[in-house]
């Protein structure tokens, strides 16, 4: 599903250039639940940046179901990004000035999907998300946990055919964090891939492999069984 | 997808409503401007054009021989002639003015009555609201819902009877056989009562005939088969030079012009002679447009910098629509319809503004009469749109283009610091001071003005003088008796065209030199009331005989162009190509007419008071409505039958002084709304600049940072900027206000740097008091509070 070869990411300021991502090879297959952990600065963020086709790699190929994308224009991207990519953030990243249907509603909009079934489809995953009552709220009037279900919503509810979590966990509290990663678990049982960067050991053991990062590099890839994430 | 475009817009602009409020209030007004500006620039361009024949006539004006200037006035003989003989004339027809006395038996005033035929109504559009026209009936006369009203009240006209010169032997009645449509403001032709040209009388109240080469009518017609005959019309028309010169031999004409009626009001200022209307005054065109241009940069402006700053808080949005699938178009159109919305609002409350400010801006001048019509104006919807257009390119254009370039990653790493610092607004910033300044600067240099016509030494007194206008010698001595007779009263003189009434320019020779001068007969005592100071020589002896025959004054302006080189005095001048006097004196300047006319070459003869136009009385100020009263109770006791009229001196400087205090009220609102509009700006900034830089403020004031430092690290940049602004708009103002005084007035105050003084410390005081408030609030917060927040 994801293939990347010898992925380069340099950020060139006036007077130095650091390497965010050096020759970075991974491969990663439909109805994997991938964890990448990494200290701060290690380049996990730019990697799945990359991944969600929201930055272009500096060198390197990277195939993305079957399409050579690294050198694809902005708008290339952003039509693979809205019919294959969903996206969840530490920081939610809701629009403040939507409510949590009209949030979760907007993937839609962009796909040109029917009023109707838009209506529908979002009913659907803030029911499974347990947020139809808080529907016509603001995100200023959830808590993180909410914010957070309603920003998983978001990103399910074009069933992409990916889901990219960076730090999805990072702002919340413990029994929040775990019903966030729960869910995750659940998407990823019902064929979703999932992709997310953290920097907790205990939400990466969701996954069912971890790759570890250093230095722009991979160091480690870890599989895990089944059993562990349970 | 639209409906969540607005939805976010309308909840965005709520949030920040106090932002918007100002932005649409600015952008309302700086619209309505623009629409004033427009309608003006029509009323004007549109002048005389609802004729439907219009492009066919052409009025003929004559060209002098000596000097090369234009007069408005033709031989009477010619319009004639030139339909007999001229080919490509398809009509001719002339018409005449008088300000002649008129009466209802009841009510009595002075009108201006026009001559013409029958004609007139089939070449001009004017129309009857009732009744019929019947001029070729010299018994017969047709006047507009205005006369009507005014002598007739609400009953009906037609069939009512007017006199026409009660006072005078060959007064005349006529019936009103029609009721005329007022003539829009924007008409050459301006009537009040219409009638035959056979009720036309000369200066000797002997009828005129229309044959004699020496009558000069007001206004010739000419209307053509084809107007692309202009030139060989006029051409054509030479061939009566020859007879009109020996025929007239002190009025020699070089040519006859022809102007289409289109566009004569706009040449009519070129016009010596003219008795129909004339265009706007260019400067009132220019300076609207000037003012709604610039006006709706600053609003613009304005908007653009706050949709800069508020866009530094949707970064967010940004980021999270093109990583969900929203693509750089979507953006651009999603910020730019958000800008269209804006200006939309800003337009409507600009149509309001428009509806609300029209009646008082027509109030304001004389000469305009503006109104917001949509229905059949498709030029007014179209210039609605443009600007509607523009304005929402101006100021959603740079945000909606610049932001939605932003790379997500770089948003949500936080790398993207976009809150209104940057060059381009700092330099939207120093733009809108520049032009409130100019608005300042303009707005003090008409305050100055306004005083300085107020108290300036105009050369003659002005306190405490009034006149009446008299027709002849018997009623300026009864009058003269009756202000004698008043015991506040100090002083009576009699003048022939006194100051104020434009006097008559004539021709004086020195020598071989002619020259056209100012020509003002005064009677005995007139230069001791109007305390008109001799400067050398001396004044008239009214014991002398010879002085009313052969003595003459000169004024200043004259003594400075004709005798640089020499003594004025005893130099001997002709007048009237016969009469002979010689200089006794020379006065001081001033100021003939208004400030709007050049102080001019004026010769003062004595005269005598069958000569006398006016009847002049000096009193103290606070006695002249006691005394006003008196005289008007004894013009009626013995001249029922004629108009009291009556001016106070300054009644002839108010229309100076009226243009100057508009022109002054027009810069102070314009200011006041740039100035708002600017600190509005510079204060989104500042605060914008705290909230980017509160963390590094925290640590400097941690670390020991005065007051003073933290105001100065947050303020500079913006007041850097200001001051540029300043300097710029300044100068900018000060050459504009100079431009703008010299088109409107001969004589004003002119501009000296004190004005822009003055809106320095005005601009820097309120960029001050702007901006202290965010630093004030810089350098009281907790600064735990700061570092936590971060």
């Amino acid at each position: 599903m994801i293939r990347i070869e010898k992925l380069k990411k340099v950020y060139r300021t006036e007077d130095v250039e650091t390497t965010a991502l050096n020759e970075v090879d991974i491969t990663i297959n439909q109805g994997e639940f991938v964890s990448i952990m990494g200290p701060s600065g290690c380049g996990k963020s730019t990697l799945l940046n990359i991944l969600g086709l929201i930055d272009n790699p500096s060198g390197g190929a990277y195939h993305f179901l079957d399409h050579e994308v690294s050198k694809y224009s902005e708008r290339q991207r952003s039509m693979l990004r809205k019919n294959n990519i969903g996206f969840i953030f530490q920081s939610f990243n809701l629009i403040d000035e939507l409510t949590v249907f009209e949030n979760v509603e907007l993937p839609l909009i962009y796909t040109k999907v029917s009023s109707r079934d838009r209506k529908t489809r979002v009913e659907e995953v803030l029911e499974r998300m347990n947020m139809m009552h808080r529907r016509n709220h603001f995100p200023q009037q959830l808590s993180g946990g909410q914010q957070q279900r309603v920003a998983v919503a978001r990103a399910i509810v074009n069933n992409p055919k990916i889901i990219l979590a960076d730090e999805p966990t990072g702002n919340l509290d413990s029994a929040n964090g775990n019903d966030v990663m729960k869910t995750l678990v659940h998407l990823n049982d019902e064929g979703a891939t999932i992709i997310m960067v953290t920097h907790s050991q205990f939400c990466a053991e969701f996954g069912n492999r971890i790759i570890r990062m250093l230095d722009g590099q991979v160091v480690t890839e870890n599989l895990l069984s089944k059993a562990a994430r349970l | 997808m639209l409906q969540n475009y607005f939805k976010v817009a309308y909840r965005h602009f709520w949030k920040h409503k106090v932002h918007l409020l100002i932005n649409v209030l600015g952008l309302g007004i700086a619209l309505a401007s623009c629409v004033i500006a427009y309608l003006s620039w029509k009323f004007d361009h549109d002048f005389d054009h609802f004729h439907t024949r219009g492009e066919q006539i052409f009025r003929v004006v004559s060209i002098k021989k000596d000097n090369l200037q234009a007069f408005g006035v033709c031989p009477a003989p010619l319009a004639a002639a030139a339909k007999a003989e001229v080919s490509g004339v398809q009509d001719a027809l002339i018409l005449e003015f008088r300000n002649a006395v008129i009466s209802n038996g009841k009510d009595t005033d002075r009108e201006r009555i026009s001559f013409t035929e029958n004609a007139f109504f089939e070449w001009f559009d004017f129309p009857l609201l009732s009744g019929q026209i019947r001029l070729d009936d010299a018994a017969t006369a047709v006047i507009s819902e205005a006369l009507a009203i005014k002598y007739f009240g609400t009953s009906d006209p037609v069939g009512q009877i007017l006199t026409i010169y009660p006072d005078q032997p060959f007064q005349k009645q006529l019936l009103i056989t029609g009721l005329l449509k007022d003539t829009p403001v924007n008409s050459s032709i301006q009537y009040e009562l219409l009638t035959s040209v056979e009720n036309m009388y000369n200066r000797d109240n002997a009828q005129v005939n229309l044959k004699d080469w020496t009558y000069l009518t007001d206004a010739t017609f000419l209307m053509l088969k084809n107007p692309e005959d202009q030139e060989r019309v006029s051409r054509y028309l030479e061939a009566y030079l020859p007879v009109q010169n020996q025929m007239h031999s002190d009025w020699q004409i070089e040519k006859f012009a022809l102007q289409p009626l289109n566009t004569m009001a706009h040449h009519a200022d070129d016009l010596r002679w003219n008795a129909l209307g004339q265009s706007l005054p260019p400067s009132m065109v220019w300076g609207m447009t000037l003012m709604g241009i610039l006006l709706l940069l600053t609003a613009s402006l304005n908007f653009t910098n706050m949709s800069i700053s508020l866009s530094g808080r949707r970064l967010k949005e940004i980021g999270v629509r093109k990583v969900i699938g929203g693509s750089r178009k979507q953006l651009i159109w999603q910020l730019l319809m958000e800008g269209l919305l804006i200006s939309l609002i800003a337009l409507g409350v600009g149509l309001l503004f428009t509806d609300w400010l029209l009646p008082r801006y027509n109030q304001m001048w004389t000469f305009v009469d503006l109104h917001l019509v949509f229905t059949q104006n498709l030029p007014l919807v179209a210039f609605l749109i443009a600007v509607l257009l523009t304005t929402t390119f101006i100021a959603a254009a740079y945000p909606a283009f610049y932001i939605s370039g932003f790379n997500p990653t770089g948003i949500f790493r936080g790398k993207v610091k976009f809150a209104g610092a940057n060059l381009f607004s700092k330099i939207l910033l120093g733009a809108q001071v520049g032009i409130s300044t100019i608005a300042l600067v303009a707005g003090f240099a008409f305050t100055r003005n306004a005083e300085f016509q107020k108290n300036a030494d105009i050369g003659f007194q002005r306190e405490g003088i009034q006149a009446i206008r008299i027709p002849d010698e018997q009623t300026f001595r009864v009058m003269e008796a009756n202000a004698r007779q008043h015991p506040q009263v100090q002083a009576v003189a009699g003048v022939r065209f006194h100051i104020g009434d434009s006097a008559p320019r004539i021709e004086v020779k020195f020598k071989d030199k002619k020259q056209e001068v100012e020509f003002m007969p005064v009677g005995e005592n007139y230069l001791e009331v109007m305390d008109i100071q001799l400067l050398s020589g001396r004044s008239f002896d009214y014991q002398l005989s010879t002085d009313f025959t052969e003595s003459i004054l000169i004024n200043e302006k004259f003594a400075d162009l004709y005798f640089q080189d020499g003594d004025p005095l005893g130099q001997q001048l002709t007048l009237f190509d016969t009469l002979r006097y010689n200089v006794v004196g020379v006065v001081k300047n001033f100021i003939q007419d208004n400030f709007h006319d050049p102080i001019r070459p004026l010769v003062l003869t004595l005269t005598k008071p069958d000569r006398f136009g006016y009847l002049v009385i000096k009193t103290q100020s606070a006695d002249m409505l006691e005394v006003r009263d008196h005289l008007s109770v004894a013009w009626k006791k013995d001249f029922a039958q004629m108009p009291f009229e009556h001016y106070f001196q300054d009644d002839f400087l108010a229309s100076s002084l009226k243009t100057n205090t508009n022109i002054q009220y027009i810069f102070s609102v314009f200011a006041l709304i740039a100035l708002l509009l600017s600190m509005t700006g510079l204060n989104s900034l500042v605060s914008l600049n705290l909230l980017k830089r509160l963390k590094e403020v925290t640590i400097r004031r941690i670390l020991g940072a005065r007051p003073s430092q933290i105001a100065y690290l947050l303020s500079a940049h913006f007041l850097i900027v200001a001051f540029i602004g300043l300097a710029v708009g300044g100068l900018i103002g000060l050459k504009l206000s100079e431009m703008l005084l010299n088109s409107i007035y001969q004589v004003h105050v002119g501009v000296t740097y004190f004005s822009l003084l003055v809106a320095g410390i005005v601009v820097v005081i309120v960029a001050f008091l702007t901006i202290s408030r965010s630093i004030v609030q810089a350098i009281t917060a907790n600064p735990s509070d700061a570092l936590n927040n971060d």
